[in-house]
């Protein structure tokens, strides 16, 4: 993948109710990891959902490379993958069809899609699991499914919401390397994190607070 | 209270539900109830609404539960356990209940008056104590049901219960086992309700509703296994088949209500076929019973019908008269007549289509060849002369006197009748004629003969005034005139009984092998027996009369009396008018001839063909003192008699359960719907478009209709050919057609049509899928919850 210049946002500011971001401008260069901290409910996920085309801000822009996030529908760009901190499994699918899944909406054939989706789970040591209903896995388990397929459809913008959160030391540097070698590959990662270990591993650190960017 | 109530309303969905459930049910149960009071008709089945609502009512019960879960889970932290816990748990659903039952007996109540008003013409009577026993009864089952619900919530541990995250409801061994249980139910009503001869049982009555909910289950099941098996098929035909294979494959919120809609389609086509049943069978009686267009009561006897037709109906192509002797507890001896020489002209085609149809065309044959001499008379003149008699003895006593009474000439001519009244008559001229060649005449008034009256028989006697007399006395009766009518020009001959009582005399020397009676160009010659009369025999009591039969073995012609005559037996049939399946139907005028009066028991009616004109009908009426029924009147008398209002119950049983049906496959999808958005949304995050996901949708609900329409047929099918012939749907008479239950093309389409409409709206609604309602967005949202 050729790099671009990054994710960049603009004066975002969105309220809904309450002023959840206040006027934030970033960037997110891509080929690095950005972490994104701060308490909860301090606007990280409405930021990666800004950032992600999933919200509509209510003033001011995210742009990659020089596009509009925001498609109008609420459908994240196809150059975009996600990893939800609600993880966003489908229950009617097992884990490894909850993996290729995202490769076939991608065009991928079914076959190629299934054996990229075993290798992904293997990498996270979790491909005796993949004939499982997600209802059937452990909260670590989902997550990892989640991370999984979060990677394994190699996106232009990887944006991860507390991707660590229920994983051991262990499945937490899989995950960070993972990471790591996404930004090697040239994509924009941002990681909302309030881990300290993860912030530490990332490349670039942005902490909000009360919707406004500390630094 | 204010946080129970508070905890009820942040639970509403489910609570509504329950709520509409037992007001269905309840409400359902007290019409059908109330409706068979009315109607005199059994309630019993009622019985599959109330199976159905014990099935639909345990998901809304664990529901329930799952929904307070961490409220049971921080209750039982707190220390509450056993009897607390489960009143924590049930005072939620007890107000639902009691709402639910009190709302049902008032839509009872007011479902009662529209049914016994709408059907049975009858103002509804207050709730009787079944009904709300009933009521009661099913809204402790509903509490027990909705417990047993919950009961697995309890069972859970408590690190699961305080866990924020949802666990999804199993199929559980005692699930699995029940569902077996449904279809080893199904198969034993289906073989009872065909061996069973009595009244049936629980299990028959449930039959329907229990076919139904074991097809529906086997509809699940192969809807899983088509599903699964056909995923790697799907794989090859893009992500909207392959979403819509797994979600029927594993989504409960449309398949699990299934069951509920197949049974409550079965329940409605076995409805359906039995409405449609019994009023065939109602149509078809009723023409079998009552002979033609309109009928009307006229008295109590057969010959004073039939004069009256002959008397306003000369020309004999309008009015008919029949009579029927029913005799339902003697079969052999059930018997009708008609006048057969009327039948084509009044009766016409009114038989035609039906049963009876090869019978009616052959009543023509019926025709005798004699009929009674009938008269309006107001005298009865005879003339007779003497041809022989005994010449006078000279006696002489013991002091040598001699005496020679006069002999004994008086000759006693009687003729008896039939009046119109359907009383018996006669009346005698006495003659004397004391030596050969003596002629007399005398002529008597005859009462009870002014309107009409059939000759029956005469009777010649010798006068004796009670003295012994046994000599020869042939007399030659010149005249006989009754009103106009010559007896003479009627042949006549000695009936055998009179024979054989002067042959049982002791005191005389009888022979009867003589010749007594003489028909003769001049008159009627009669050598009249010794100290009785000789009663005479029209000519023709000894032809044979000709029957229709069905279904008599050793058919009897009995005449109007109940007399027996000779049979000929024209032709066998499976149904006959007026009769049925079983009897005997002869012509009236030939039953008539030489018959006493028409028995009691026998249904005399006068039949008015298509087209008779209003003021016959209603010289008819005045004559008669009654009133014309049209066919519809005998039909709704015969549907009224016979139960046939039980088929209009059943129908209310189907329509409750089709109301439970549509609010499970409700209840369903409104539990799931949160559920299904979110499941959207995801994979809009994944980049598969809103579009893939309708053709899911639309792919979904496309085989759960197809299935759901099979199996609502398939069990339809199955129900109404091992089921409807053993429910009590109809009291058949004696002798009637039989009730033909066999499947019907429609009865089985339509329920199976608006079952699939159900599942297409209802499902329609669940998986319309809009861009504000799964918008990715929506996960960051739940999460923020």
């Amino acid at each position: 993948m050729t790099p671009g210049t990054g994710l960049t946002m603009s004066d975002i500011t969105f309220v809904a109710g309450r002023t959840l971001l206040d006027d934030v401008s970033v960037t997110f260069p891509a080929g690095k990891v950005t972490a994104v901290s701060g308490p909860s409910g301090s606007g990280k996920t409405t930021l990666l959902s800004i950032a992600g085309g999933l919200l509509e801000p209510t003033s001011g822009t995210a742009l990659l490379d020089g596009q509009d996030m925001w498609t109008g529908s609420g459908d994240p760009r196809p150059e975009v993958a996600f990893i939800l901190q609600v993880y966003g499994l489908v229950p009617i699918l097992s884990a490894r069809e909850n993996v290729s899944i995202a490769l076939r909406a991608r065009g991928v054939r079914p076959a190629d899609a299934d054996e990229e989706a075993e290798a992904a789970l293997a990498r996270f040591s979790i491909a005796d699991l993949g004939e499982r209903q997600v209802e059937e896995l452990s909260g670590g388990q989902m997550q990892r499914v989640a991370c999984a397929r979060g990677f394994v459809v190699g996106a232009e913008v990887l944006l991860a919401d507390e991707p660590t959160s229920e994983l051991d030391e262990g499945n937490r540097a899989v995950v960070l390397g993972e990471l790591r070698a996404e930004a090697a590959r040239g994509a924009v990662v941002v990681v909302a994190t309030h881990d300290p270990a993860v912030v530490d591993a990332c490349d670039l650190h942005i902490a909000l607070d009360e919707g406004r960017v500390l630094r | 209270m204010s946080r129970v109530l508070r905890g009820a309303w942040s639970r509403r969905g489910a609570l509504t539900t329950l709520v509409l459930m037992t007001l269905v049910v309840v409400g359902g149960a007290v019409v059908v109830l109330q409706f068979a009071r009315a109607a005199g008709t059994s309630a019993t089945l009622a019985a599959p609404l109330l199976l159905l609502g014990a099935v639909a009512v345990p998901s809304i019960g664990a529901e329930l539960a799952v929904a307070r879960r961490e409220e049971i889970g921080l209750a039982r932290l707190r220390g509450i356990h056993g009897l607390r816990l489960w009143r924590f748990l049930l005072v939620e659903p007890l107000l639902a209940i009691l709402l639910g039952t009190v709302a049902g007996l008032a839509i009872g109540a007011g479902g009662t008056v529209l049914a016994t008003g709408g059907w049975l013409d009858d103002a509804a009577a207050p709730l009787g104590h079944t009904a709300l026993l009933t009521a009661a009864s099913t809204a402790g089952a509903g509490l027990v049901i909705v417990a047993l619900g919950a009961a697995a919530a309890l069972r859970e541990p408590l690190a699961v219960q305080v866990s924020t995250r949802r666990r999804p409801r199993r199929a559980t061994t005692l699930t699995i086992f029940l569902s077996l249980l449904v279809i080893v139910g199904a198969g034993v009503a289906a073989y009872r309700s065909r061996s069973a001869a009595d009244e049936p049982d629980l299990l028959v009555l449930l039959g329907p509703a229990l076919v139904g909910l074991a097809l529906g289950q086997v509809a699940i099941w192969l809807i899983r296994i088509f599903a699964r098996g056909f995923t790697p098929v799907t794989e090859k035909r893009g992500l909207g088949p392959f979403l819509a294979t797994r979600r029927l494959a594993r989504a409960d919120d449309l398949v699990t209500p299934v069951r509920l809609v197949v049974a409550a389609a079965v329940v409605g086509s076995l409805a359906l076929t039995g409405a449609v049943s019994v009023d065939r069978w109602t149509d078809a009686q009723s023409r079998v019973e009552s002979g033609g267009p309109r009928i009307i009561d006229a008295g109590d006897g057969a010959f004073g019908a039939q004069q009256l037709t002959e008397r306003l109906d000369p020309d004999g192509t309008h009015l008919l008269a029949t009579a029927l002797v029913r005799n339902e507890e003697r079969l052999g001896e059930r018997r009708a007549y008609v006048d057969a020489t009327r039948w084509d002209a009044v009766v016409g085609d009114f038989y035609d289509g039906t049963a009876a149809q090869a019978a009616s065309n052959a009543v023509p044959r019926l025709v005798g060849a004699a009929a009674p001499p009938v008269v309006s008379a107001t005298r009865f003149t005879v003339t007779a002369s003497t041809l022989r008699i005994a010449p006078p003895q000279t006696y002489t006593a013991p002091d040598g006197t001699t005496f020679t009474p006069e002999p004994l000439g008086s000759v006693d001519v009687q003729v008896d009748y039939v009046a119109a009244d359907n009383r018996s008559a006669s009346t005698a001229v006495t003659l004397d004629v004391p030596s050969v060649g003596a002629r007399a005449t005398g002529s008597v008034r005859v009462r009870d003969c002014a309107d009409g009256c059939a000759v029956t028989g005469m009777r010649v006697g010798r006068n004796t005034e009670s003295v012994f007399e046994n000599s020869e006395f042939v007399v030659l009766v010149e005249a006989a005139d009754l009103g106009g009518l010559d007896l003479l020009d009627q042949t006549w001959s000695p009936d055998p009984s009179s024979l054989e009582t002067a042959a049982n005399d002791r005191f005389t020397r009888f022979d009867p092998s003589g010749t007594f009676v003489v028909n003769r160009p001049d008159g009627l010659q009669v050598d009249l027996l010794p100290n009785t009369a000789l009663a005479l025999l029209l000519e023709g009591l000894d032809e044979p009369v000709p029957v229709l039969v069905a279904d008599v073995e050793d058919p009897l012609a009995l005449d109007l009396s109940g007399d027996d005559r000779v049979v000929q037996v024209v032709g066998e049939a499976t149904t006959l008018p007026l009769l049925g399946s079983v009897g005997v139907l002869s012509d009236l005028r030939t039953a008539a001839l030489g018959s006493g009066p028409t028995v009691p028991s026998t249904e005399v009616r006068i039949v008015a063909g298509e087209g008779t004109p209003q003021s016959l009908l209603d010289q008819v009426e005045q004559a008669t003192g009654s009133t014309w029924r049209p066919l519809a009147a005998v039909r709704t008398s015969l549907d009224q008699a016979n139960g046939g209002a039980q088929a209009r119950a059943y129908a209310l049983t189907a329509l409750a359960c089709a109301l439970v049906a549509l609010l499970a496959l409700g209840a369903g999808v409104a539990r799931h719907l949160r559920d299904y958005r979110r499941d959207v949304a995801s994979l809009r995050v994944l980049g598969i478009g809103l579009g893939t996901a309708r053709q899911a949708g639309r792919a979904e609900l496309l085989t759960l209709t197809v299935l759901v329409a099979g199996a609502a047929i398939a069990g339809g099918w199955l129900a109404v050919t091992l089921l409807l012939g053993g429910l009590p749907l109809l009291s058949l008479p004696v002798a009637s057609l039989p009730l033909d239950t066999s499947p019907r093309a429609w009865p089985l389409l339509v329920p199976a049509a608006l079952a699939a409409v159900a599942v297409v709206v209802v499902g329609g609604r669940a998986r319309a899928v809009r861009t504000w309602t799964t918008r990715p967005a929506l996960l960051r949202e739940e999460e923020g919850r």
